[in-house]
């Protein structure tokens, strides 16, 4: 006790050190300003392993619908008679005995067992084999991924552009125009994805642009819903109402509040939208509504792979294994982006 | 409350009749007649057009067509079934599909509840990434190629039950297009149950439960199932809407006398108004299950009520 | 505190409403689950399950005119004539028919056994009926076709298109069990003709009795054939029927029933075959490479033909070398082997093989090489017939379009490849229009080439060469030549009509000008495959109506 009677200790300069001197600097992340919204996006969604995997695959496959067709050496819709419903041939895998392009038929009488190329002398390769016509199975795969994907993109961003600027324009004048604006939506929103597309693919000329077109009449929808809550928050935003009193445009400040607010929730709905639209495009082939012209997507080449699947299962599986890498990868993808993008979802 | 089931009923029954108006518009674009034997010559099919009133302008048969709609009438077949009328030719195939759809629906909302609360409870454990694993799979795969590996394996190679569906066998006939359809239901359900579930089990008053010392069970089945059930009946509404696209492609396959397979064969025989009556029932199944959702969750939820004073 | 018995008090309220909700779903399920209508099957061992991809549209046997009903309608109807199990013409319903010296007056008397399967005697007033309503234009009826066109009965024009009364149509009752048919022109295939279920009887007070589903729904059926059907439902994809036991050859009817079943996917139909479920299916295209070389394939030959129309006003396709040219080039065999189809053969000529026979048992279209020189496969021959055609014209490049439905069609790809890899100068597109304006564009002349197809409805060579008459409807090439005009208004008219032997020569003289003018470019003759399972046999399955009979089938059991 007696020491503290002494004289009371002053504090000298060396008993304080800033951190920055040891240069160690240390944020509270939960509530600093430091970090972006964009980072902090990026680190959460890099911190799931299945996050990047599902981007590298749809990367891995984008770029095979890009290069792999013209890489291939074939034309999707190059025909050869003599080398019709080839097992697959891969080029180092055959010295192994696997991939060799032998085959086993199993016919209602017979089991045959045979190796076309040998018994035809053809050399080519054929990854994935050919279909009934030759035609190489490998590059009409990715032609066909690329139509799918061109169809459902395509679809989406008009669907985006739409959806969000019908959204805006709602919410942001409000009263009687949202009101009719809403009603149409109820409408719309009422009647079946299904009946649109089979009605439109039946009236328009079967092809890609039908497509495109009857997957936009119905997909914007959602997309419009969410721009337009988000502008009804932002327009009873102090600041907002504050500016417009002063006499700034208040269109302007509504339109640049939202986009950063918007985006999250519009990529996860793109996601989502991308691999419906494939879906939607193989059920409307099976039905015999899809694209037609000598074109092919994955729909198509699913349909026609069905037909002689027991015999020739190298024409089935490998479009619906492409098909099923894109959607888990899509939606695996929405769900990592709805997740870093939205800090409320609980992990 | 009252004030918006009416606002709702209003709704619908616009759509509807804007529904009705849209598609036979849309088939009066649809090109050739549904008399176009190559056999017929011009006289011929005019004799054939007049019975049916085809020769009239587009106007007068619209305004025909919604008269008789309205009183359920409408109209008869030109093409697939001669002279039947639409109505009866639907009424007897509405009831396979809806029977076909409530099963998968309830089997498949059963399972998918199972494994859904299994993967909540033992979150990031096995059979948390089983059932997801099944999820994703179920989710991403399209309904045909399960209906496809079914129908070679338990109809074919097994021999469970008859590969397609039978009159004459019409309960085991029936499993294979049950099961197929309904693989995507369990899915969804298993995937939203698992979701839900978590957030209930983080929610305060499940923590404030068991500090009470409530057992871990009592807890979980008072407190969580019940709350996590709930928001099960919004998915609902778009699980049968899948089912419904999903059944043009199923029904087809195993020759199921339903909506599904109907809709394939009007669309290419030209059948006017067959197309017409089902993209309308079709509407109207749609139109009637989101109503139907709206207002359980409505009646299940209070705070929606009040939201929707 | 306060929030936690907010939250069990909702909890409680809607844990009980959750769960009636659910089973008053789960009951409204279950109940649907019983409905649903039973079939009557007495025997299913000695039933046939018989396969088919067209789902019936019409079992009216007055309005059906489409090879996908005619084959079940033909079950339950038959008329005068009928078919045994080699195809051959046999007696139906009647037992004996006399026909005048001028070919235009016949008497058909009715068997004293012919039964309704009610067991009501079948009568000439029936018949005259049943004719009647194919050709009252309230009717209308598809099957019309075989009264205007195939053949001059009387007062048909009149009733038809003039609402002339029904009672002028040729066709007289003289007493219960005879009636008369007259005609306007001798008709020598008349008794072929009459197999078609369109000549079928229909019973007055069966029909006004149920009017509006007559042949429509089970009990509403009236079968005077060898079965009887007691499930349908329209647009159902099962319809059964059993053995008729009034029918009057009932005694040689060894099944018990016929189980009809509607399936469109190949795979399925192969597994249905295969486990044992189907005794008889359709097997198409790309599915037949699965059963080759098993026995229980089985190739119906077709009566349809398909060609490639040359658009004879178009000014390039008008010339006779230009399309001489395009016939020699075009590779069947290779159009055959690639559609895989069983069935399907080569066509150089215009009659197929098989369906039409002389009077003395040969075969009209017996030689399927009779015309090789003019519509073999030589590329060679072909070029110089195209450039002296070239020549003619005065050209050197030929764009041609082509109309079509669908467009990744092998059978057009070839076509294509062949004459652009042989014809110097000749290209080739497609214009695609959806299937139902097809026909539009088709009778419009908007087209330079197109192919189409026509099947014959009785067995006689004007089946086909009617086609190519300047007024038939389906002469879309606008081929009209005043060579076979004469030849073939000749063929028809009195002195040979009556001459069977002699017609027939100048029948194959009109085929032989068709040929070297090369009205058309005939392709291949399009046939059936079916498998057939080991445990049935019997059964005639041909290209003409009535394209299936049970009646002498025989299932063995397991």
């Amino acid at each position: 006790m007696g020491a503290t009677e002494s004289t009371a200790y002053i504090p000298v300069e060396g008993d304080f050190r800033l951190l920055s001197e040891r240069g160690e600097q240390l944020t509270d992340n939960e509530f600093s300003g430091e970090t972006s919204f964009i980072r902090e996006a990026y680190a959460k969604f890099v911190s799931r392993k299945s996050n990047v995997a599902a981007l590298v695959t749809l990367l891995l496959l984008l770029l095979l619908a890009i290069v792999a067709p013209p890489l291939s050496g074939y034309r999707f819709d190059e025909t050869a008679y003599n080398q019709s419903n080839f097992a697959p041939r891969v080029p180092i895998l055959e010295k192994i005995g696997i991939f060799d392009g032998s085959q086993e038929l199993h016919k209602t009488t017979t089991t045959e067992k045979s190796n076309p190329y040998l018994e035809n002398g053809i050399t080519n390769y054929h990854l994935f084999g050919t279909d009934a016509l030759g035609r190489d199975v490998f590059c009409r795969c990715f032609r066909g991924l690329r139509i799918s994907l061109f169809v459902a993109v395509l679809s989406t961003l008009v669907n985006v552009i739409i959806g969000v600027s019908y959204g805006m324009l709602s919410g942001y004048f409000g009263g009687a125009v949202d009101m009719v604006m809403q009603r149409i939506i109820d409408v719309l929103g009422s009647i079946p994805q299904m009946v649109i597309l089979t009605l439109l693919v039946l009236v328009l000329k079967p092809g890609i642009g039908t497509l495109i077109i009857a997957f936009m009449i119905t997909g914007w929808i959602s997309m419009s819903q969410i721009a337009r809550a988000e502008v009804l928050r932002i327009k009873e935003l102090e600041y907002v109402m504050a500016s417009r009193t002063l006499g700034a445009d208040g269109f302007f400040i509504v339109f640049r509040g939202i986009f950063p607010n918007i985006l999250g929730p519009v990529i996860s709905q793109i996601m989502i939208a991308i691999p419906s639209a494939i879906f939607m495009e193989s059920t409307l082939s099976l039905m015999g509504l899809g694209i037609s012209s000598g074109e092919v997507s994955l729909g198509i080449l699913i349909q026609q792979g069905l037909a002689t699947f027991f015999l020739h299962p190298h024409r089935l599986v490998p479009p619906i294994v492409i098909m099923v890498l894109t959607m888990i990868s899509c939606n695996r993808l929405a769900d990592g982006l709805r997740q870093a993008l939205d800090p409320q979802i609980i992990l | 409350m009252r004030k918006y089931i009416l606002k709702r009923l209003l709704i619908s029954a616009a759509t509807l009749f804007v529904m009705l108006v849209i598609l036979f518009l849309l088939l009066e674009l649809m090109p050739g007649s549904p008399f176009n034997d190559v056999k017929l010559s011009p006289e011929q099919r005019a004799v054939l057009e007049a019975k049916y009133g085809l020769d009239k302008p587009v106007w007068e048969r619209l305004g025909m067509y919604i008269g008789n709609a309205l009183r359920g009438d409408f109209g008869v077949s030109y093409v697939l079934a001669k002279d039947v009328p639409v109505s009866s030719l639907l009424s007897s195939r509405v009831g396979v599909s809806i029977r076909i759809g409530l099963f998968s629906l309830f089997i498949g909302t059963f399972v998918g509840l199972v494994i859904g609360f299994a993967a909540a409870l033992w979150q990031g454990k096995l059979p948390d990434k089983i059932g997801m694993a099944i999820s994703v799979i179920g989710l991403s795969v399209p309904s045909y190629v399960f209906a496809v590996l079914f129908c070679y394996f338990l109809g074919f190679k097994w021999k469970w039950f008859p590969l397609i569906y039978d009159l004459r066998r019409p309960v085991t006939s029936a499993m294979l297009p049950i099961l197929a359809s309904g693989v995507m239901i369990v899915s969804v359900i298993a995937r939203f149950t698992r979701d839900e579930t978590l957030r209930v089990m983080q929610s305060d008053y499940v923590l404030f439960a068991r500090c009470q010392g409530i057992s871990r069970w009592n807890v979980i089945i008072n407190y969580i199932l019940r709350n996590a059930l709930l928001p099960i009946v919004t998915v609902m509404g778009s699980l049968v809407i899948s089912l419904l696209t999903g059944t043009l492609v199923i029904e087809g396959m195993f020759a199921v006398p339903g909506i599904g397979s109907f809709m394939g064969t009007a669309i290419s025989g030209n059948d006017y108004n067959v197309i017409l009556a089902l993209s309308f029932v079709y509407s109207v199944i749609y139109v009637v299950v989101m109503l139907g959702v709206d207002l359980i969750y409505g009646i299940l939820d209070p705070r929606i009520r009040i939201a929707g004073k | 505190m306060s929030r936690m018995s907010e939250n069990k008090r909702r909890i409680h309220i809607i844990g009980p409403r959750v769960l009636s909700a659910l089973a008053a779903l789960l009951l409204a399920g279950g109940t649907l689950a019983g409905c649903g209508a039973r079939i009557p099957s007495a025997d299913p061992e000695h039933e046939i399950n018989y396969y088919v991809v067209y789902q019936p549209s019409d079992l009216d046997p007055q309005t059906v005119f489409d090879v996908g009903n005619m084959p079940i309608v033909g079950l339950f109807s038959e008329s005068v004539m009928s078919r045994n199990e080699e195809g051959r013409l046999i007696y139906g319903l009647a037992d004996r028919y006399e026909k005048s010296e001028d070919g235009c007056l016949y008497t058909f008397h009715i068997r004293d056994d012919a039964r309704w399967s009610d067991g009501v005697p079948v009568t000439a007033a029936d018949f005259v009926f049943g004719w009647q309503r194919v050709v009252n234009p309230d009717t209308a009826s598809n099957a019309s076709f075989l009264f205007l066109n195939c053949m001059k009965l009387e007062g048909v024009e009149e009733i038809f298109y003039q609402h002339a009364p029904l009672d002028t149509l040729g066709i007289h009752a003289v007493d219960d069990h005879t009636f008369t048919v007259s005609l306007l022109e001798p008709c020598p295939y008349l008794l072929d003709l009459l197999v078609n279920n369109a000549f079928s009887p229909c019973r007055e007070d069966f029909f006004y009795a149920h009017k509006g589903e007559y042949m429509k729904k089970a009990g509403a059926f009236l079968s005077c054939g060898a079965f009887v059907p007691d499930y349908y439902e329209p647009l159902g994809m099962q319809l059964h029927l059993s053995k008729n036991p009034y029918y009057y050859d009932a005694e040689i009817v060894q099944v018990s029933g016929v189980n009809v079943q509607v399936l469109s996917d190949q795979q399925q139909l192969i597994m249905s075959f295969e486990k044992g479920e189907a005794d008889i299916i359709p097997i198409s295209g790309e599915q037949q490479e699965v059963a080759q070389g098993d026995p229980r394939l089985t190739e119906i030959p077709g009566a349809l033909i398909y060609y490639v129309i040359p658009n004879l006003d178009n000014e390039i396709f008008g010339n006779r070398n230009i399309r001489r040219a395009m016939a020699l080039c075009v590779n069947r065999d290779e159009i055959v082997n690639s559609l895989l189809r069983a069935g399907n053969y080569p066509l150089t000529r215009i009659i197929p093989e098989g369906i039409v026979f002389e009077e003395d048992g040969t075969d009209f279209g017996g030689d399927p090489d009779q015309f090789a020189d003019l519509c073999g496969y030589q590329p060679e021959l072909a070029r110089s017939y195209w450039e002296k055609g070239l020549q003619e014209l005065g050209i050197t490049k030929v764009t041609a379009e082509f109309l079509t439905s669908s467009e990744s069609n092998t059978f057009m790809d070839i076509l294509k490849k062949e004459w652009e890899k042989n014809l110097p100068g000749f290209s080739m597109k497609y214009r695609v229009v959806p299937p139902k304006a097809y026909n539009q564009e088709l009778h419009d002349g908007h087209f330079d080439l197109a192919l189409t197809g026509w099947s014959a409805d009785y067995a006689d060579p004007t089946a086909y060469l009617a086609l190519f008459t300047p007024d038939n409807y389906a002469n879309v090439g606008h081929y009209n030549s005043p060579a076979f005009n004469k030849v073939f208004a000749e063929s028809a008219a009195v002195p040979l009509a009556l001459d069977p032997q002699a017609r027939m020569e100048k029948l194959h003289e009109a085929e032989r000008i068709l040929m070297e003018e090369m009205a058309v470019i005939p392709a291949v003759t399009v046939g059936e495959a079916r498998m057939v399972s080991d445990r049935v046999k019997g059964v005639y399955m041909g290209a003409l109506v009535p394209h299936v009979n049970f009646k002498y089938a025989v299932k063995e059991a397991k």
